[in-house]
């Protein structure tokens, strides 16, 4: 900020003798350690709360670190011993399952909501809290637990599906289900994103459809030729949060498993399986690696859609 | 410019230097101060107090945090100036906390183990050997029986002391027994024994109740049948070997199976949402099976749960190796190594007042368990709930077939959340009995480390 402001003046301004310009760019030094100043805070926690132990989980990552006992120095021992852990291959399987079969589903519920909403709905301020709410909720202790009770064998939904003469099983005790319950779970916490879509529709201009209308376009082909890509730079941006906070799920499984990833590793997220190496069996040189894989794959994940997002992401300023 | 830049960097980089080497000391003596244990005589620091402060930790819910208060305010009121800093927590988050604790440096000095985890600090010399508190100092040891301190040695040093013995036993549901017409179970009764009268209760009870809940997935009971042929999960010795192999786990798992197959059981569906629901949301709870395995000391617990509905009583679990034998877990009390001399001096006389006086022998109870010492027993004995009196009385039938576990080598913990998969693994289908057998000894071999 304070440098194109400087150099913007350079250019407008004709020369100026010495003296003067000593005293500007002291003034300059002056705003920018006010800067560094009120940065600081800021600075202190990104450098202690972040970036050392950061740094410090990829040096642990090379050693065998018991947490009692000081760590040592294994190479790459920790990223071999992954390769070949079950598990480890099990609690990835189970991650990109959740990741990829909720939120797609998740974005496309929250998407059709905010369509229904941006139509002008009676009421839109109350809806939007009333849908936004278990965004907020949804990935508490108290919504895992509440989830239990509505999906177990003798749980809500079971009572249900008992009124139309159906035997649910428990859906949360068996393994075929129990990672369809925490899907569900996190398609219910569609709010957030939908907000965001909200915005989004809210911002493509009245005209456009009034065009599209006077060409004798429908409803369909206008929400598949103006509204779909006006907004995918919205779609992009909920695509890659919700990617990225899906990867990283842990109080669902945690709480209605009991902190197991059962029934038989079916819920086994990666984050959970990370904490159960790290500290249910102290292995934190292991568990470290296992951090930096995850973060690994998001970020190349999170790459990839970025690169794909030139083929399919419009912004209005484009020609 | 560029030059300027380089130039100015120069004094830039000693000043930062400076200021960083300023903060890192800062750091270090903070965390020096962290480390040191914590300040405790009555010298210059505390003289307001005048006192010893000595910080205590233990596991446990409400009702046990409440008896562990009590204890310890009596004590502070009869020891002027001692003070006792308290932190708790659940089993679970007890034991996540502690290894952390130790590695900071900043461990509490009086603290409870089990023989799951003691190695891990007893190895790195963390416990303190309570034997030197005993020989003229304030620890009692006089009236421990034998086996109950050997079962708090590691390597011949007293790391640990008892505090409660429990066994995982038999939970059975008299009541259910009696509407289903089968007769109750004996202190010698077999596995054969127990799986028709899980089929005789499952075939005479209302629909829905069954005989037992599905006990695969439980790693002392497993360990019950493996000191049944004079082995253990883990090496006496705390080395990392395994004590017990394949077909051991292949003969459990079947075992189970079949009675799952046959009905006797609860299916594996209904044992995985247990295992993650409150106890009193369980099968056994809620008088859904007549029979369960739990910690002896537990079923206080489990009748408060079943209230009125019947009355629970306890058996071994049944013998499925050579001969009846029955495993005993124990909860410890130990001091820390690292606390000073004045504060495990204190440690050590609070120990002595939890374990041999009466009051609060009394106060404790047998929350823990069946205690180690018998003026404990004398103390609670009178006062006892029947519920209570069952748990003594069932622990000292069995007391010629107890054998007490051992402290097991680094990495153990693995045990009970691979028994609770494998078992569950074995109930849905997933693996055949021979091939989690297989798993259980080399996925354990490995957690641990063993050759």
């Amino acid at each position: 900020m304070t440098q194109t402001t400087l150099s913007r003046r350079t250019v407008a301004e004709p020369p100026l003798d010495p003296p003067v310009r000593r005293t500007r760019s002291a003034w300059a030094k002056q705003e920018e350690r006010a800067a560094w100043v009120m940065l600081t805070p800021w600075l202190l926690g990104l450098v202690a709360i972040t970036a050392v132990p950061m740094v410090a989980s990829l040096v642990l990552s090379f050693t065998d670190y018991r947490l009692l006992s000081s760590p040592s120095w294994v190479g790459l021992e920790n990223y071999v011993r992954l390769l070949d852990d079950p598990r480890f291959t099990k609690a990835i399987g189970v991650t990109f399952r959740y990741v990829f079969v909720s939120v797609p589903l998740q974005l496309a519920f929250a998407l059709a909501l905010a369509l229904l909403l941006n139509r002008g709905v009676r009421g839109l301020r109350f809806y939007r809290s009333a849908f936004y709410l278990p965004s907020l909720l949804g990935a508490s202790v108290t919504i895992a637990i509440l989830w239990r009770q509505v999906f177990g064998s003798e749980g809500i939904f079971n009572a249900l599906l008992g009124l139309f003469g159906v035997n649910g099983p428990s859906w949360i005790g068996n393994p075929d289900h129990a990672l369809g319950t925490l899907v569900v779970l996190n398609v219910w916490t569609f709010g957030s994103p939908m907000v965001i879509f909200l915005a989004g529709l809210r911002q493509i201009p009245r005209e456009y459809y009034e065009a599209a209308a006077v060409d004798g376009a429908g409803r369909l082909s206008q929400f598949f030729r103006v509204t779909l890509p006006l907004l995918t730079p919205v779609v992009f941006f909920n695509v890659i949060l919700q990617f990225i906070h899906a990867f990283q799920a842990f109080t669902p499984s945690y709480i209605v498993s009991g902190g197991s990833g059962g029934p038989v590793d079916s819920t086994l997220f990666y984050t959970l399986y990370l904490y159960q190496r790290g500290f249910t069996q102290f292995e934190m040189g292991y568990a470290s690696a296992m951090a930096w894989i995850l973060l690994l794959i998001i970020g190349v994940f999170t790459a990839a859609n970025f690169v794909a997002s030139r083929y399919w992401v419009f912004y209005g300023d484009e020609k | 410019m560029e030059a300027k830049g380089l130039l100015m960097s120069l004094p830039m980089n000693r000043r930062l230097f400076l200021h960083a080497a300023g903060v890192s000391l800062a750091g270090a003596t903070l965390a020096a101060a962290g480390c040191t244990p914590r300040p405790t005589s009555g010298g210059a620091g505390g003289g307001a107090e005048g006192g010893t402060t000595v910080r205590a930790a233990w596991w446990g819910g409400d009702v046990r945090h409440a008896k562990f208060n009590a204890i310890y305010d009596l004590y502070s009121q009869r020891h002027e100036g001692v003070s006792i800093a308290r932190e708790f927590a659940d089993y679970g988050s007890y034991f996540e906390r502690l290894p952390t604790q130790f590695a900071g440096g900043n461990a509490p000095d009086l603290l409870h183990v089990t023989e799951r985890q003691v190695s891990d600090y007893a190895s790195r010399g963390q416990l303190a050997d309570l034997r030197s508190f005993a020989d003229g100092g304030p620890l009692d040891l006089s009236l421990f029986s034998e086996a109950s301190l050997a079962a708090g040695e590691y390597q011949g040093t007293l790391v640990m002391l008892l505090v409660g013995a429990t066994i995982p036993a038999t939970m059975y549901n008299a009541a259910l027994f009696a509407q289903a017409g089968v007769a109750e179970p004996g202190l010698d009764w077999t596995w054969d024994a127990f799986a028709s009268a899980c089929l005789e209760l499952a075939a005479n009870l209302p629909e829905g109740s069954l005989g037992s809940t599905y006990q695969a997935i439980s790693a002392p009971t497993f360990e019950t049948t493996l000191v049944q042929d004079g082995k253990s999960l883990f090496a006496p010795d705390a080395s990392a070997q395994l004590n017990f192999d394949a077909a051991d786990g292949e003969r459990w798992f079947r075992l189970w199976k079949e009675l799952l197959d046959a009905g006797g059981c609860q299916t594996a569906e209904q044992t995985a949402e247990d295992s993650s629901a409150p106890f009193e949301d369980t099968a056994f709870a809620q008088g859904n099976t007549a029979m369960h395995v739990q910690n002896s000391n537990q079923l206080v617990t489990f009748q408060t749960a079943v209230g009125e509905a019947g009355e629970l009583a306890l058996a071994p679990f049944p013998q499925v190796g050579g001969a009846p034998a029955s495993l005993v877990i124990g909860s410890y009390v130990s001091i820390n190594a690292n606390a000073t001399d004045e504060v495990a001096e204190e440690a050590a006389s609070i120990v002595d007042f939890f374990v041999n006086d009466p009051d609060a022998n009394r106060i404790f109870g047998l929350e823990l368990g069946v205690p180690g010492n018998s003026n404990w027993v004398e103390a609670v004995e009178a006062e006892l709930e029947p519920v209570d009196r069952k748990v003594l009385e069932f622990a000292q039938a069995v007391e010629a077939q107890s054998v007490f576990a051992t402290p097991r080598p680094s990495g153990s913990s693995r045990a009970d959340s691979l028994m609770s998969e494998l078992g569950l693994a074995v109930g849905f289908g997933e693996l055949d009995p021979a091939a989690a057998g297989a798993r259980l000894v080399d996925e354990l071999a490995a957690s641990i480390g063993a050759s």
